[in-house]
């Protein structure tokens, strides 16, 4: 407990408050009071990571005094900066500092520190362990009380504490860099330990070095941290079966990135908590433009690709009413030539659709890759679809392959009853094609298998992932995919939607596309 | 030289950076224009102050400057700040702007709005924007001129003035800040006395719909912002239970005697005599069997707007909680899984069957506690009629940027005479308990998801 009026007094010598206004030139105005100018940068990229700043203050023995949240949604917005002053002339005063840099939105409820390390051991499908809430610590002075009800959620927060001297009658600065390494590493306040520069690491917070230099850097770091590696490897180009067949292989290159990984439009609608966001890294890396064919499978087995199991096959047409004696009905895969082989493939075990993908020399791709050539790749921000779309606005039958089945809650797509059923992947490039890269398919056609295990973001095998190529890497009988299928009512689809398939059953819904390195 | 320097847009130096002080080193003292800006809205509070019990309804504000003949803004000549309680309240919203001399025709346009709504460009949501453009008159080399606009809440989402015909400004600083005087926001206690089993939610204005909120919603499902103002109202506590439901019982589904779920209505609570479900909220009634309840108790069903404001904890949250994801203890919800609902996606699936309503206020964080009471499962447990008729956000009913006890009444052109639910259910996922989540469906569509509470006026003669 302290007493308010001292409370009172920090708060207001905190940070340029209209309440001490002590920027610019009044500042030679004002009484020789001690000062430390807190100077802060960061280099994550603004606003698309970092968009906004928390300050909070505590005293040397953590009492909470005040905490204030801001936007700085501008390179031009960093560093940001703030003065902190010793109340009176006579006494030295140090204060804790945490700062958050973080990006809009992404807060979760205020319900007490909950400090959480990454976990290291546990079942990876059990969800990562949550301290309960205690609700503590609060601000509160006699009067009232100014707690904050959200705080900046861990897994996209650089997270620093700094501990700060100011002495009576010394005008100072700090500078400090919120480093993008340190994203996702919670500071723990309790026993004041602090990521400065090293994922997942935290140092002892040590009284933070100041200079008599006032001068505000006029350039921020905003941007250089280094993740941005060009994909320098060669995209494939479109080839052909013996027979003239077009294959669909061709692949597109996409340069390394980081991104927040996880979306709003996925927030209540998975198993368990699709939102749970986080930042990866991702390198370069290649994809291909269209969803793995029929005609390209059967290509690779003339060239000596060997599965463990045919895909299931269907040598009649796929009834278009949608009148099926089995699921195998659906299925694309034939074994002669018919008028399907640009289809994409469906109906494969994923042993079988993974060995495919390393045959050809990379693997299918990880969630986080796939979530980001679907929805970020290409343009400034996440969009709800590969072509945009916009928040409230779902995909429309011109636009992608869905609604297709033969039931009144799955045929909004199929309403004269004879459009039940997958379609070549050239229909799938009239609309639903992304920005940017133009990769084909990705919101409907056929939902595309992953090479993680299924797991929800609030699992330990998620929060143990580093930030450079996360991926559930478990043995497990459910696998993930991400993308709608042909069956599927346009209320389910989007591409944030998390899914899942077992990996010995093949499904007409499920099919493949594959990655390989960018280097 | 002096024809280059129409452009600083500063704030002084108590004014709204409240963190930077870089642009104070920008700002010009003589031959400039001082524009305050003053507004009659909530807004938060500023660091220190004392938290206002009224809810904040804008937090940011952006000022563009257009050059004589230009539709596109001076470089440099765009700011943005984040606005509070003291910045405002103390007449210190200003900003120094340097035209060039004795030159008519520069305009700034100011736009007071909420950061939340703002898309991911940082462009405000036009629909709950307050966007007033203004003439600057012109200043000589000597002098300093004080000139304020003022952004009234009225005018939200109907832009005042535009860079073609700007309205003028008023002359002079402010002589006073007018800041949270809108009676709309106001907090408002009930005046009339309680109803049996009712809570008293106090009037006060929101922002119903949310342009970012989360989850996936089809089209037209999830309104954009709309300032509502709504009057006190008692509610039920809690959704009306079998008990209480019976003596008003029209012919009911009857719960079968099977808890396996072999059909629907062997999810079903009401029994026609006293049965195992006495204190579950009743489910399978009508929206006319329910609108009927609460008319015969003196009352009648919650408005959508009414009940998206207590659903978001009067203040536009997620959840009445806050935005937190749920876990299973939190709500009720995600606990189909059993009978014919063996496909659902079910979260929080029950180890035995059948799976099904829960009793009153099992939800731990799914209340919302108001001074003279709680309300419990406004998120989940069970949809709840509300009194409305389905319309499109862009259909009559919601065109109006402000609203004051909103109540449609119209059918939808797109959609037909569609009653609405609101508030998530037992079966479904936690997507369906977001507060700005709304559903258009037939009214004498009778489910095992969806039950009712009852509002009763709480000021006298309404």
């Amino acid at each position: 407990m302290r007493s308010p009026a001292s409370g009172f007094a920090l708060v207001a010598l905190v940070a340029c408050t209209a309440v001490t206004p002590a920027c610019g030139p009044s500042v030679k105005e004002l009484p020789p009071l001690g000062e430390v100018l807190v100077i802060v940068d960061t280099d994550m990229p603004v606003p698309r990571i970092v968009s906004r700043l928390r300050v909070d203050v505590y005293t040397a023995q953590h009492t909470w005094y005040v905490s204030r949240d801001i936007p700085r949604t501008r390179t031009s917005d960093w560093p940001a900066s703030f003065s902190v002053y010793v109340p009176d002339d006579t006494r030295e005063l140090e204060v804790l500092l945490r700062l958050r840099a973080y990006p809009q939105g992404e807060v979760r409820d205020y319900r007490g520190e909950r400090f959480a390390p990454r976990p290291t051991t546990g079942d990876p499908f059990a969800p990562a362990p949550v301290p309960p809430p205690t609700d503590q610590p609060r601000i509160v002075s006699d009067e009232f009380e100014t707690t904050p009800t959200t705080e900046p959620t861990p897994s996209t927060a650089i997270d620093r504490l700094v501990r700060l001297r100011v002495k009576p009658g010394v005008r100072s600065s700090a500078r400090i860099l919120l480093h993008g390494s340190c994203v996702g590493t919670m500071a723990d306040l309790a026993n004041e330990t602090t990521c400065i520069e090293t994922e997942d690491e935290r140092v002892s917070v040590k009284e933070e070095p100041t200079v008599a230099d006032m001068t505000l850097p006029t350039t921020s770091r905003a941007g250089t941290f280094d993740f941005a590696k060009p994909c320098t490897a060669t995209p494939r180009a479109a080839g052909f079966a013996a027979d003239g067949t077009p294959l669909y292989d061709e692949e597109v290159c996409v340069d390394g990135t980081l991104f927040v990984f996880g979306s709003n439009t996925g927030f209540g609608h998975a198993e368990v908590d699709a939102a749970q966001k986080r930042i990866a890294i991702l390198p370069p890396f290649r994809i291909d433009r269209y969803e793995v064919t029929v005609g390209r499978w059967r290509d690779a087995l003339a060239r000596g690709f060997w599965p463990t199991a045919s895909p299931v096959i269907n040598d009649e047409p796929i009834p278009r009413d949608g009148t099926l004696s089995s699921d195998g009905r659906s299925c694309p895969y034939t074994t002669r030539r018919m008028d399907r082989e640009d289809y994409p493939v469906a109906c494969v075990t994923y042993a079988s659709a993974r060995a495919f993908c390393q045959w050809s020399g990379g693997d299918l791709p990880t969630e986080a890759q796939w979530e980001y050539v679907a929805m970020e790749a290409g343009r400034p921000f996440e969009t709800p679809f590969p072509w945009g779309g916009a928040p409230g606005l779902g995909a429309t039958c011109e636009q992608a392959i869905y609604g297709r089945g033969a039931l009144p809650i799955n045929n909004e797509c199929n309403k004269d009853g004879q459009h039940y059923g997958l379609v070549s992947v050239r229909e799938s490039a009239k609309g639903d094609v992304s920005l940017g890269l133009g990769v084909v398919g990705m919101t409907g056609s056929v939902s595309e298998m992953l090479r993680d295990a299924y797991a929800p973001l609030d699992t330990n095998c998620w929060h143990r992932q580093p930030l450079a190529f996360p991926f559930c890497n478990e043995p497990a009988k459910l696998r993930s995919s991400r993308g709608a299928s042909f069956t599927l009512p346009g209320s389910s689809v989007f591409p944030a939607r998390r899914m899942m398939f077992p990996a010995d059953i093949p499904s007409s819904e499920v099919g493949l596309r594959c990655v390989r390195s960018g280097t | 030289m002096r024809a280059l320097r129409h452009l600083i847009v500063g704030s002084l130096a108590t004014a709204l950076a409240v963190v930077s002080c870089k642009d104070e080193e920008r700002v010009v003292t003589e031959g400039q224009l001082l524009l305050y800006v003053d507004t009659d809205a909530p807004v938060p509070s500023g660091p220190g102050q004392r938290p206002s019990t009224v809810t904040p309804l804008f937090d940011r504000l952006r000022i563009d400057v257009f050059p004589p003949a230009s539709d596109t803004p001076c470089p440099g000549c765009t700011n943005e700040f984040e606005i509070n309680g003291l910045v405002l309240g103390q007449k210190k919203a200003s900003f120094g702007i340097a035209p060039a001399f004795e030159t008519a025709g520069y305009r700034a346009r100011v736009r007071m709005f909420k950061t939340d709504f703002a898309a991911a460009t940082g462009e405000p949501n036009a629909d709950s924007t307050i966007d007033v453009t203004v003439a600057l008159p012109p200043v000589d080399a000597t002098n300093k001129r004080e000139v304020s606009v003022f952004l009234p809440v009225e005018s939200v989402g109907q832009p005042r003035g535009s860079l073609a015909d700007p309205v003028p400004v008023a002359d002079g600083a402010l002589d006073r800040s007018r800041v949270g005087s809108w009676p709309g926001a106001q907090r408002v206690d009930c005046a009339a006395p309680a109803p049996e089993g009712a809570v008293c939610v106090p009037g006060g204005a929101y922002w119903m719909g949310n342009p970012n909120a989360p989850g996936f919603t089809p089209a037209g499902y999830v309104l954009q912002p709309r300032l509502v103002v709504i009057s006190p109202f008692y509610m039920s506590a809690n959704e009306v239970t079998v008990r209480r439901f019976r003596r008003f019982a029209v012919a009911q589904k009857r719960w079968t005697g099977s808890s396996a779920g072999s059909t629907a209505a062997d999810w079903c609570t009401f029994t026609a005599e006293p049965g195992p479900w006495e204190d579950h909220p009743v489910n399978c009634v009508t929206f006319e069997e329910a609108r009927g309840y609460c008319k015969a108790v003196g009352g009648d069903l919650p408005t959508e707007a009414q009940f998206e404001y207590v659903q978001g904890g009067l203040v536009g949250n997620v959840f009445p909680w806050g935005r937190d994801e749920p876990t299973c203890t939190d709500a009720v919800y995600g606990r189909a899984g059993w009978g014919t609902l063996a496909t659902a996606l079910s979260p929080c699936k029950p180890a035995v069957p059948p799976g099904s309503v829960a009793k009153p206020g099992e939800g731990v964080r799914d209340r919302l506690d108001l001074p003279t009471g709680t309300l419990v499962d406004l998120a989940g447990n069970l949809n709840e009629w509300v009194r409305d008729r389905w319309n499109r956000i862009d259909e009559a009913c919601w065109s109006a940027k402000l609203h004051h006890d909103p109540f449609c009444e119209t059918t939808s052109p797109s959609d037909g005479n569609l009653a609405v639910h609101r508030g998530g259910n037992w079966s479904d996922i936690a997507a369906r308990m977001i507060a700005t989540t709304r559903f258009g469906r037939s009214g004498t569509q009778a489910d095992a998801q969806t039950g009712f509470r009852c509002v009763w006026p709480a000021v006298p003669g309404r």
